[in-house]
């Protein structure tokens, strides 16, 4: 008898006893938590046992999401079993449990399995990437520069067996290893029952253990690649536009994905069958874009223009904006749908007047930052645009390549494999519609309600965003408050109106707007830099960018209590010059920090930044010395044989070069780092 | 060649065509998807904002020769590139497979 029932004796049914639980943790003063507990885990289980018989009887299939929770429940109740045997052994529900137990105790380990593989795969081609692929670009380029230069190639290579290489390398095949184990377990007792003789049978199992090697082998080829290749992707794209493209490019895959096999296979045939004139393998990449990834103006979505549904979708979500899309929907009613579908523009028009057109294409740079997935996914624009594939492509396949239906050829394999199942191992995770990501605009819904700013004589915006945001107020440093002051000024004067600025100019505040204080908070939470929050965005900032910003700020103050005494104001001058210090180091960070050639700005090294670096010994020079002497300043050995400076420089010069193109020469003596600041706040304001 | 020479192709090329049929779709299709997102990815890499507009309008219409048309007259060098994808594709599974084998052996 267990402790349960030694307290509340040996209950006659399961109604009873679920009862006398319950109404125990009703006056559970009487008893420990640990005896709480442990009822309460004891009436999960008998709950439990009744869905299932109930699932049973009704003879409900469960869904894929349902199975997965009911999984979870399960393995709960086995960690709890545990602990209370003599509970789930006097119930026959529950041995109906422990025998799903094991399949899914069975099933779970498999997926422990694939989590590590997929785990240690990307851990190693991460490894690979950046200790061997990466240096081994960086030595090629080199080598190139060095032969232009007429200098011999130094022939370089990264060690291929670093001791982090080999350590990933270790892991991964390991994985690799008891992945395979698990396959040949699971191929032995498949083996074992069949009615064959024991010779039969080991013959069968060496194939099928020569099958699990070849397959294991091929999959991972397939799927490292893949990683190594989004890596790349993400070191020449960054990390947003990565993903936004991999997401694009997921959909294609998903619709290949989900055609009838003999379509999958003509195109398969066409792209891999070699032996084929480029442009019939060309051609094939045609059919397979004209699936009608999701019809419409997807990559325009995707990646660029303006349109209604994500940021329809937005807007539906934000618990302060029920109001409007309440006006949308009563607008357009029972048409929505369609008017999603089809891109209407009388949605696009209702968005505008509602929100405003940097408020629309907000909702846009969400769905640009990877939340489409969950937009999409929260189900009204998923069903609208879900289902539109069209079939003429078959026909045009029919008619090109006779691949007709009644072509038998075409394929070797049996009709009845429609689908190929979907891979888990997948790199790009297709938007999907039951995707379940916490999108950023659900936090509008928790933040804490700001009353509206009333203007006073005498405020400027710069300092009422500043001290009376509580979120910016709060940043550790001066510079951190202006940088996101600036970067919410550059959002705001675009549709001053929207946030309570009467005269639509952030320049002229009248006496008496309502500064609200509430869309401020929204665009601190939502806007974003580099898929960064403005405040995340200025934490992140290093400590000479912060310490410019900062030192910039002071001398702003001293010229703006000058300008108080009669000199002639240029406000939010200071916003343009903060963002310009920002914007040189990010681009010269970017000259030289990555020397990857896929980079469309990075040519140099680290050390271009780094004190005494190149940047370091040039920037106070000024800069029509600097052009006039040609970089001279250091000696003509240090040039030719030093093929990094040799990129720095490059990567300057071009920027200078679009300096020029934009602002012309430099003023008089004007340094460097002055006349790229001037370029970066010319092309801001 | 015929049809399913093609297809046949890159599984021998591979050494996979002793696998059963299903396994072999299963890879080839894979691969196939790999490659799709490499060449979808090389077109969008090519395109211009404007172009994408314009690719846009072009997909609409389904019609795969409109589709291979425009891609060919905005992207020099389409086909090429194209060939060149999977010509890397092709060489990257090779040696990863090798490499690979030789390791896990």
């Amino acid at each position: 008898m267990n402790e349960n029932e030694k307290i509340f004796g040996s209950p006659n049914n399961k109604l009873e006893e679920k009862k006398i639980i319950e109404q125990s943790f009703v006056s559970k003063g009487r008893m420990n938590e640990e005896i709480i507990n442990e009822s309460k885990r004891y009436l999960d289980n008998l709950n439990e046992a009744e869905d299932k018989k109930e699932e049973v009887e009704m003879g409900e299939s469960l869904s894929a999401l349902e199975d997965e929770k009911k999984k979870d429940r399960i393995e709960d109740q086995s960690t709890n079993s545990e602990k209370i045997p003599e509970l789930t052994n006097t119930e026959n529900e529950e041995e109906k449990i422990e025998i799903n137990n094991e399949e899914l105790v069975e099933n779970k380990a498999e997926q422990d399995l694939e989590r590590k593989l997929a785990t240690t795969r990307t851990e190693y081609a991460k490894t690979c990437r950046e200790h061997f692929d990466k240096q081994s670009e960086k030595y090629t380029k080199t080598d190139k520069l060095r032969i232009k230069l007429n200098l011999p190639p130094k022939n370089e290579q990264p060690e291929k067996d670093s001791l982090e290489i080999k350590e990933a390398k270790k892991k991964y095949l390991e994985a690799i290893h008891s992945q395979r184990k698990e396959m040949r377990e699971k191929a032995k007792t498949e083996i074992e029952l069949l009615d064959l003789n024991d010779k039969e049978k080991n013959k069968l199992l060496e194939k099928k253990f020569q099958d699990i090697a070849k397959i294991t082998v091929a999959k991972e080829a397939i799927l490292l690649n893949d990683e190594k290749k989004e890596l790349k992707l993400e070191e020449k794209e960054g990390e947003d536009k990565a993903t936004k493209m991999l997401k694009y490019a997921g959909k294609v895959v998903e619709k290949y994905q989900k055609m009838p096999l003999k379509k999958k296979l003509a195109i398969s045939a066409l792209l891999l069958g070699g032996g084929l004139a480029a442009a019939s393998i060309g051609g094939a990449t045609g059919i397979a874009l004209a699936t009608g990834i999701v019809s419409g103006k997807w990559l325009q979505r995707a990646l660029s223009g303006s349109a209604t549904a994500i940021g329809l979708e937005g807007l539906m979500k934000k618990s302060q904006e029920k109001k409007a899309s309440k006006e949308v929907t009563s607008e357009l009613g029972d048409k929505l749908e369609e008017s999603l579908k089809n891109n209407d523009e009388k949605l696009d028009k209702k968005l505008f007047e509602l929100e405003g057109e940097k408020q629309k294409q907000k909702y846009w740079r969400y769905a640009l930052a990877g939340s489409a997935g969950v937009l999409i996914g929260s189900g009204l624009v998923g069903k609208a645009l879900s289902g539109i594939m069209p079939d003429e492509w078959g026909n045009w396949i029919k008619n090109k390549f006779n691949f007709g239906d009644k072509t038998p050829e075409v394929t070797p394999i049996s009709d009845t494999a429609e689908v190929t199942p979907p891979l888990q191992e997948t790199i790009v995770a297709p938007i999907s519609d039951t995707a379940e990501v916490t999108p950023p605009l659900q936090e509008t819904i928790v933040a804490p309600k700001l009353e509206a700013y009333s203007i006073k004589s005498g405020d400027r915006l710069w300092d009422v965003l500043k001290t009376k945001v509580p979120k910016i107020d709060n940043l550790e440093r001066l510079g951190m408050k202006d940088n996101t002051v600036a970067n919410l000024i550059e959002t705001i004067k675009d549709d001053p109106e929207a946030y309570g600025i009467t005269s639509g100019n952030i320049d002229n505040l009248n006496i008496g707007d309502k500064i609200d204080m509430e869309r401020i908070q929204d665009l601190l939470e939502n806007e974003e830099i580099k898929g960064e929050s403005l405040i995340e965005h200025a934490q992140g900032l290093d400590k000479t960018t912060l310490e410019e910003i900062e030192n910039y700020q002071l001398k702003s103050e001293i010229t703006d209590s000058l300008e108080k005494e009669g000199v002639e104001s240029k406000p939010q001058a200071t916003q343009i010059e903060s963002q310009a210090i920002e914007d040189v180091t990010t681009r010269l960070t970017n000259i030289g920090s990555h020397h990857s050639p896929l980079n469309i700005f990075s040519l140099g090294t680290d050390q271009f930044m780094e004190t005494g670096g190149e940047w370091d010994q040039l920037r106070k020079l000024p800069t029509t010395d600097v052009l006039s002497k040609n970089f001279n300043y250091y000696d003509h050995l240090s040039l030719e044989n030093n093929a990094a400076t040799n990129d720095n420089i490059k990567g300057l010069l071009q920027y200078i070069n679009e300096a020029q193109e934009e602002i012309k020469a430099p003023i008089g003596k004007e340094n460097l780092e002055d006349y790229l600041k001037r370029y970066e706040a010319s092309t801001s304001s | 060649m015929d049809n399913q020479k093609i297809q046949e192709s890159i599984i021998k090329e591979l050494g996979l065509d002793t696998l059963p049929e299903d396994k072999q779709t299963e890879l080839l299709t894979m691969m196939t998807e790999s490659v799709l997102k490499r060449i979808t990815i090389g077109i969008i890499e090519q395109l211009s904002e404007e172009d994408k507009i314009k690719f846009d309008q072009v997909r609409d219409t389904n019609d795969p020769d409109k589709i291979n048309e425009f891609l060919r007259t905005t992207i020099s060098n389409y086909d090429e590139m194209v060939e060149k994808i999977i010509k890397e594709f092709k060489e990257e599974m090779s040696d990863t497979i090798e490499s690979l084998k030789e390791d896990l052996e």
